[in-house]
């Protein structure tokens, strides 16, 4: 079983929903990172799949929230949590089915790793061909700050 | 996202009962229900979706006509591959190009990855749950675990398929006006044949499944409409025909059907000019061109039972889809074993003003677009009918015809919405991805 993967999930076409895809392109540029990086555009088959091959994942991705750019982290290793501030996260999607879905489909297949972290950026504009505001971008950079504290680098 | 009243009221004669749908939240659509019954008698009802193709005919104008190809894939992340073709065709016949054998082979190809990953998404994570009496996937993943697997391989190699050719599986790379960016090395190709073998294996284990799954006891007697090609089965190419002796060339399109506006959705309704509503998709396809589908796809038909008359319940649509991957899997077979990598990626072709239409089938059916360009290639006009509009009348009659069977034998308003969420499943729209979309609430008064 391979080691620690971070994914993140989202469509780069439209506006705060690049949060994923940008978070785990900077990461992926770290040099002498001790993990692997996926970009996933929300095929929830290729993410069952990572859910299956790993040990440790962490997955990055927009959640729809008024506290547009704040970060909150969910560890459902053992079950779903929902936080303060946010309706339901991750069970409307931009990505066909809901990440709470394919988490939880992985789950009833026993295919499911060690530990899954989900960092949610909180977002609000999801429009095709817009870019992502300036407060997602920021939620972006600090959650490669956090994901590099959390798996380091050799 | 649903509410429902779990009421059970007995009916009586003169009560009047109201159903009051609200917007369904979605991600590629919203839908909504209104049913009013009286009694037995159902009054009322009213399928209201939210169109999003509109917005993107607006925004094609002033464009490119060379962008049409990656505009559109955007506006449905599961059929990527029909909008690009329909879009395509469209130019293409606007601006008189003539295809290489070698391209329309690997459109057809690609075509056949949509078909797979697609038609399997549906059965297994959205459909099949309904006639087990499932919630969703993830309740029948528990039970089913070896299927759902299955299901999941299946679409994989259907995704991997739109990759290869397409440069990736959401909103693909590789599809322009005239052809392609790059053809594909035959060695590299044919390393697909051994996935493609496998995924054929589970698809023909697919049609075993769906023909054991318990169909409700309802048929209508629909007009089908989908392309038709002498000599295949048809997916990007042919005339329009139906089961009416509707029999047109794609430029007809627009003589014979018209688009309605409704009062209560936003979304347009299409009809056939002479007479009515009309049907596209896996079942329409099937029930005209099942005759063309290869030896092995009709062994298998035969082998569960399912004939061309089955094409009339709409329940049994998995099964057609079932069918359809299977097909897919071995068309796909032929196509990269019969590759040769001949000929240029994209032929040549001038700008000229014209207009232009295109018509293929989308997993979902009938995908019709027409196009006007200038002289320098831009865009002045589109027209784009995707198959969930087609469709929408004929969900409308299937819901009414399914809400008075069951309310004529009680059926709580629980049963009622989940016989009508499986209704409106039966035609695999883009709204149907949620687990519960349908916001049903039934006022009985």
């Amino acid at each position: 079983m391979k080691k620690t993967v971070v994914i993140g999930i989202g469509n780069r076409d439209r506006g705060d929903d690049a949060a994923g895809p940008v978070a785990a392109e900077k990461l992926s540029r770290l040099p002498n990172r001790l993990f692997d990086v996926i970009e996933n555009d929300g095929d929830v088959t290729k993410l069952v799949d990572c859910l299956g091959i790993y040990d440790d994942v962490i997955i990055v991705d927009a959640v729809q929230s008024v506290a547009v750019g704040k970060v909150t982290t969910w560890n459902v290793s053992t079950g779903w949590l929902s936080a303060a501030g946010t309706k339901r996260p991750f069970e409307l999607s931009g990505h066909l089915f809901g990440l709470k879905y394919a988490i939880e489909l992985a789950r009833a297949l026993g295919r499911f790793p060690r530990r899954v972290t989900v960092y949610g950026v909180h977002a609000s504009q999801f429009e095709f061909f817009r870019p992502m505001t300036a407060e997602v971008v920021s939620g972006v950079d600090r959650v490669v700050d956090l994901i590099r504290a959390m798996v380091g680098s050799r | 996202m649903t509410e429902t009243a779990l009421r059970h009221i007995p009916i009586t004669p003169r009560v009047s009962r109201v159903a009051e749908v609200d917007y369904l939240a979605r991600v590629e659509g919203e839908g909504g229900l209104y049913v009013k019954t009286r009694g037995k008698e159902v009054e009322t009802v009213q399928f209201k979706i939210f169109e999003p193709p509109r917005f993107f005919e607006a925004f094609l104008r002033g464009r490119e006509h060379t962008e049409a190809p990656d505009i559109t894939s955007r506006i449905c992340g599961i059929c990527p591959i029909a909008y690009q073709m329909s879009a395509v065709q469209a130019m293409e016949d606007a601006l008189g190009v003539e295809l290489t054998k070698t391209i329309r082979d690997l459109r057809r190809l690609i075509f056949c990855g949509e078909w797979i990953e697609s038609h399997a998404l549906h059965v297994y994570m959205l459909h099949a749950p309904d006639y087990l009496g499932y919630d969703d996937a993830i309740q029948m993943a528990a039970k089913f675990p070896k299927h759902v697997t299955a299901g999941l391989k299946l679409k994989k190699a259907g995704n991997e398929l739109m990759r290869f050719l397409g440069g990736r599986e959401i909103h693909p790379i590789n599809v322009r006006v005239g052809g392609f960016y790059m053809l594909p090395r035959r060695p590299e190709l044919r390393e697909l044949l051994d996935p493609m073998r496998e995924a054929r294996d589970i698809a023909a284990d697919t049609v075993r499944f769906a023909a054991r799954l318990p169909f409700p006891d309802y048929d209508r007697d629909y007009e089908f409409v989908s392309l038709t090609d002498p000599k295949q089965y048809p997916i990007n190419e042919g005339r329009i025909a139906s089961s009416q002796g509707l029999d047109i060339a794609v430029g007809e399109y627009e003589e014979h059907f018209e688009e309605l506006q409704v009062p209560y959705s936003n979304a347009l309704h299409s009809i056939l000019k002479a007479r009515g509503e009309y049907l596209v998709g896996p079942a329409a396809r099937y029930y005209l061109n099942g005759d063309k589908m290869p030896d092995l796809v009709k062994h298998a038909a035969r082998e569960v039972g399912f004939r061309r008359e089955d094409c009339r319940n709409p329940f049994k649509s998995i099964i057609v889809r079932a069918l359809e991957m299977l097909f897919a899997c071995e068309e796909s077979i032929r196509l990269i074993k019969e590759y040769e990598r001949s000929g240029p990626a994209c032929v040549n072709y001038g700008a000229r003003a014209g207009v232009g239409y295109g018509c293929t089938e989308a997993p979902r059916g009938a995908l019709y677009h027409r196009y006007a360009i200038d002289a320098e290639g831009l865009i002045t006009a589109a027209k784009i009918v995707p198959p969930t509009s087609q469709n929408q009348k004929s969900i409308e009659s299937d819901l009414s015809g399914v809400v008075k069977k069951y309310i004529s034998m009680s059926a709580s308003d629980d049963e009622l919405r989940r016989r009508c969420e499986q209704t409106v499943r039966n035609y695999d729209p883009c709204i149907s991805c949620a687990t519960h979309f349908l916001r049903l609430e039934v006022d009985r008064t």
